[in-house]
């Protein structure tokens, strides 16, 4: 059964039509690439999936709550890198459970638990967003540009955490300009049409 | 003494003028320099400048405290429901356009003269400004912060301990000093017309009395008093919200 299945999705914003008709499932294990070009509606068709866009048509079934990266991190900038972890994490984690899951995420994404996003280049602050979404432990994980600014280490680090967790059951949703370092792991659907016609 | 160097010059200017006034109008209209400080020193000396002093201060300070306390909680609630704020913004904006003047006559029609007519102008003509900063504080958040506290069912207290209350902190920083400037100027008005008590009220006897050498010595302390608060809290407030504007202080 797929952890999530959309179908006919529609969204027009400021009047002009962003996504025409959007449909896909994703199943467990499953890592699916979106790919095009900026302004082609993946980050519109993400925001709907993740359900904190309301579609103007069409259906969206999640098997389990999504996490998802945002476009442009979504950071608080008065948070350390620790606590911007933690201040999603569920409330039944006891404080210092939540603290010792943060502590171990940022460290995979080499970052430093005390810094304040202003004290991150943008390479950073993207692995702290990515460190948020896979430290929330949900299983749909929707990335939005997870590459965006990191060296070429670490979009292979990330690659390869990313395929580390659709292995262990999760299903991975990505839109990304290329999914060259997912190449062998990915499905990828490719957006060249505006508004988004999709179906897979 | 480089701090000092101005205070001094508007010292002596102030002094420069009021001898200029007093050698136009005689020393019964205009007392000469000398004999403000006089007067001022023998009230400070009686005790009476102190008193009168904490009185209005007392009041502004009260005014001050409900009206951000009520400000600030309204102002919240408005700005996290954006319809609410729609609804109300007419109404704000006319009360910030109420001159005190106009509380200062309803009250004292309403509870009498005393210490109700000034905390109740201080309140009223401050309120509707501690609201009004304290809603577009919270307009001014990232709304995608919303979109991920929905998305991760972040716990309400948790939202307001350490994303709203951090986030609008700077923008009531900087209202409180504004609210502080305007909070005594407005308690020593409404002392002068609606109170037996107080700055503004040993100002308006003074002034009923034609004792000018009292009433410029009042009016020092006045001047002397929205100094001290300018130098002493406003001015830092300022900074402190100018600092937290612009890089945000770690949690």
């Amino acid at each position: 059964m797929p952890l999530l299945e959309a179908a006919g999705l529609a969204k027009s914003r400021g009047g002009r039509p962003v996504v025409a008709s959007a449909s896909l499932a994703l199943k467990r294990g499953e890592i699916l690439c979106l790919t095009g070009p900026s302004g082609s509606g993946k980050t519109t068709l993400l925001e709907m999936l993740a359900g904190i866009l309301p579609p103007d048509r069409g259906t969206i079934r999640q098997a389990t709550p999504p996490a998802l990266m945002f476009q442009d991190d979504a950071l608080i900038p008065w948070l350390s890198a620790l606590a911007n972890i933690t201040y999603i994490l569920p409330r039944d984690l006891p404080p210092s459970g939540a603290a010792a899951t943060a502590a171990q995420w940022l460290e995979r994404f080499g970052l430093e638990k005390d810094l304040l996003p202003a004290a991150l280049s943008g390479g950073m602050r993207r692995r702290l967003s990515l460190a948020r979404t896979f430290a929330s432990g949900r299983e749909l994980l929707l990335l939005d540009e997870p590459f965006a600014f990191l060296d070429d280490a670490w979009q292979e680090k990330v690659a390869a955490e990313i395929t580390a967790r659709a292995s262990a059951g999760c299903a991975v949703l990505l839109a990304t300009h290329s999914a060259r370092p997912l190449a062998r792991a990915a499905r990828t659907l490719a957006i060249s049409a505006s508004p988004v016609v999709l179906s897979g | 003494m480089k701090a000092l160097l101005p205070c001094l010059v508007s010292g002596i200017v102030l002094a420069g003028l009021a001898a200029l006034a007093s050698a136009m109008l005689g020393p019964e209209l205009a007392p000469s320099p000398g004999a403000i400080l006089a007067a001022f020193l023998e009230l400070a000396r009686s005790g009476e400048l102190f008193r009168e002093l904490a009185v209005t201060l007392a009041r502004g300070a009260l005014g001050i405290l409900l009206a951000n306390a009520a400000g600030f909680s309204l102002g919240l609630a408005a700005g996290l429901l954006p319809g609410a704020l729609r609804l109300v913004s007419p109404l704000v904006a006319a009360l910030q356009a109420c001159p005190p003047i106009l509380w200062i006559s309803l009250v004292l029609v309403w509870a009498g003269t005393g210490s109700v007519v000034p905390v109740a102008t201080v309140f009223a003509a401050t309120f509707p400004f501690v609201f009004s900063t304290t809603a577009q504080g919270v307009l001014g958040l990232d709304r995608r912060i919303f979109a991920l506290n929905r998305l991760y069912a972040v716990p309400k207290g948790r939202i307001l301990r350490l994303f709203v209350l951090p986030g609008v902190f700077p923008y009531w920083l900087a209202g409180l000093s504004t609210v502080l400037a305007a909070g005594w100027k407005a308690a020593a008005v409404a002392e002068f017309l609606g109170s037996h008590q107080g700055i503004g009220a040993r100002i308006f006897w003074n002034y009923h009395k034609l004792n000018m050498e009292a009433l410029n010595a009042w009016a020092l302390a006045l001047i002397l008093l929205g100094v001290v608060l300018e130098a002493g809290i406003i001015v830092p407030l300022r900074r402190r919200a100018a600092r937290e504007g612009s890089g945000h202080a770690p949690a």
